[in-house]
């Protein structure tokens, strides 16, 4: 992208007015000031959003600014292998439909806040509710160092170089933990709808505009990618990938969804399950249109050499939005990639901030508060956005490598949450000692592919699953079944019963 | 009591239905052997080659299904939030 005074004025002033709209909208909208000082507030706007504003909270979930720069870039070089991420999404949110039901309803009974919370109500075990917070944490805050890092590359691409990208880190990342800790969850969500909105308009009819203007449209589009590369119109690239890698990838990915903390946060945040439901078959159809067509442009830009030299610096979607609208186009798209960074940052900065709050610091200090406990959120949402920004401006040697591997270690959660949920017999043994074992055979494997090369037929995080699910059974049948957990599931039935026309209440 | 019986037998038997049907999607998007079964390059369905057609088909009918579903389940539930 060559630089101009006049791009870079265009740029500036698109981002100062998207600025200023995010300002009023967090510190000065209705919508996104806090009612109360309780913790219930902070953390999940007191269960009260609506089901727009819980949908732009989920579809943050997937429509990050790694999308934009490291998936476009891959779907350049490699085409349809990168349309997993289309497929997992989908079934991602198929697992939150047909999930999401028991984890609202012990929620919103037991006043649940995180997922450790639901951790321990369900298995009753300090160390294993702390095991889940810890490595919640560590699990995922490389992803949010990497996103604050992208968003400051992001400024400085955007601004040509103007502003630099770790003053862009510094200041990006600066706006969205102060948002959050002035009105937590109610200031997310407020801010994501304004960046779900825009981001959903600039993909849907930017994407469809260019591939009409730089390819002639879909089918030229597919005719021309097969002429050039047509192994990028498999799923192997001609056996660069196996078929294996491709389940893999599904598995882990769409089972992954459901792994992350700050997805319960967003279950929380829900008014009720229909609501939850008809969130999650939204962010689906929306997410799945959306995807495709970025991805399907994306495909487009091995025919552009100049594309393609992007790609290598994961620029490809700016050079290609340039080339096809200029300028303002570009900045629009921008601002977009900055939108999806923050959004995924700042769900998942509130959400650890809560888990600190709840879950290491509340044990220990059991009388504190509700306005005390929010004192707490907001000094650790302040520490713990420090240390990720300093993270972020150092060095990241190997970050992406780490994230890479953490997330493989995010889909150990999901048998423990799906048993919890289904089977009475899952007890505390079962899910401490599959997790523990899960996680360390996805890490090993996972580095051991990296490191060295080796090769297995299947991930880490899918060996992983095995074992984990298996040790997870064995300990159901050998270790009693948790007396409780019979209360916990008449509250369900309970709650079905009502919801058919039986009388008693069950959800406060 | 005996219509909330009923509807709960009725709320069995569709998710019953849903499962299976959602689990052959799945399973035809992600077991290798039918994954490569539709890898094809080159036929072509309309503007696009197969391989693409297939993903987009069985995730439209994926989304088709959770779109019927809610619908059922909040017409079970009589509107019900």
């Amino acid at each position: 992208m060559e630089a101009s005074a006049g791009k870079v004025t265009i740029t500036i002033c698109f981002m100062l007015a998207y600025f200023a709209l995010l300002i009023w909208a967090a510190f000065f909208s209705k919508t996104g000031k806090m009612n109360d000082n309780s913790i219930e507030e902070f953390a999940v706007g007191s269960r009260n959003f609506g089901w727009i504003m819980v949908l732009f909270t989920m579809m943050g979930l997937l429509i990050t600014a790694s999308a934009f720069a490291s998936w476009f870039a891959w779907a350049t070089f490699e085409g349809l292998i990168v349309q997993y991420m289309l497929v997992y999404s989908t079934v991602g949110f198929l697992f939150s439909y047909m999930f999401a039901k028991k984890i609202w309803i012990w929620g919103r009974k037991f006043n649940l806040l995180t997922q450790p919370d639901y951790i321990q109500l369900r298995y009753r075990s300090r160390f294993l509710t702390t095991l889940f917070g810890v490595c919640s944490i560590l699990i995922e805050a490389p992803w949010v160092i990497m996103e604050f890092a992208a968003m400051g590359i992001m400024v400085e691409a955007l601004t040509y170089g103007v502003i630099g990208a770790k003053i862009g880190t510094l200041v990006v990342g600066a706006f969205v933990i102060s948002y959050i800790i002035y009105s937590g969850m109610k200031a997310v969500a407020v801010t994501e709808l304004i960046q779900g909105f825009l981001s959903s308009v600039v993909i849907a009819v930017g994407m469809i505009a260019i591939i009409y203007k730089l390819f002639g449209g879909f089918g030229p589009l597919y005719q021309q990618v097969m002429s050039v590369s047509p192994d990028s119109l498999t799923l192997t690239y001609n056996g660069t990938y196996t078929y294996e890698y491709w389940t893999s990838i599904i598995i882990t990915g769409s089972l992954g969804i459901m792994g992350w903390a700050s997805f319960f946060s967003r279950i929380y945040t829900s008014r009720s399950v229909m609501d939850i439901k008809k969130v999650s078959f939204w962010s689906a159809a929306i997410g799945c249109v959306f995807t495709a067509l970025l991805l399907i442009a994306a495909m487009g830009g091995i025919l552009f050499p100049e594309v393609v030299e992007a790609a290598g610096k994961e620029m490809a979607f700016f050079v290609m939005a340039e080339k096809a609208f200029g300028p303002v186009f570009l900045a629009l798209c921008g601002i977009v990639v900055l939108a999806a960074g923050m959004s995924m940052v700042s769900v998942i900065t509130n959400s650890h901030g809560i888990i600190i709050t709840e879950n290491f610091v509340k044990p220990f200090c059991p009388n504190v508060s509700s306005a005390q406990r929010v004192k707490i959120a907001r000094w650790s949402i302040l520490v713990y956005g420090i240390i990720a920004l300093g993270i972020a401006i150092g060095d990241l040697p190997n970050l992406y490598t780490i994230a890479l591997i953490a997330y493989e270690g995010i889909t150990q959660v999901v048998p423990v949450i799906i048993f919890s949920l289904y089977w009475k017999r899952s007890n505390k043994w079962g899910a401490l000692l599959g997790f523990t074992a899960g996680l360390i055979i996805a890490i090993v494997v996972a580095m051991l592919i990296i490191i060295y090369g080796q090769s297995f037929v299947w991930t880490g995080g899918v060996i992983g699953l095995a074992v984990n699910v298996i040790i997870h059974v064995i300990c159901g049948f050998v270790c009693p079944k948790d007396e409780h957990v019979d209360e916990l599931f008449d509250m369900i039935r309970d709650y079905e019963d009502e919801m058919d026309g039986d009388v008693k209440p069950v959800v406060a | 009591m005996r219509d909330v019986k009923t509807k709960r037998e009725k709320r069995k038997i569709i998710n019953r239905f849903a499962v299976i049907y959602f689990a052959i999607i799945i399973f035809i998007l992600a077991f290798p052997p039918i994954t490569k079964l539709f890898d094809r390059n080159d036929i072509w369905i309309g503007v696009m080659p197969l391989s693409q057609f297939y993903i987009l088909f069985f995730l439209f009918l994926l989304i088709l299904g959770m779109g019927i579903l809610y619908m059922v389940e909040r017409k079970m539930e009589g509107g019900a939030k």
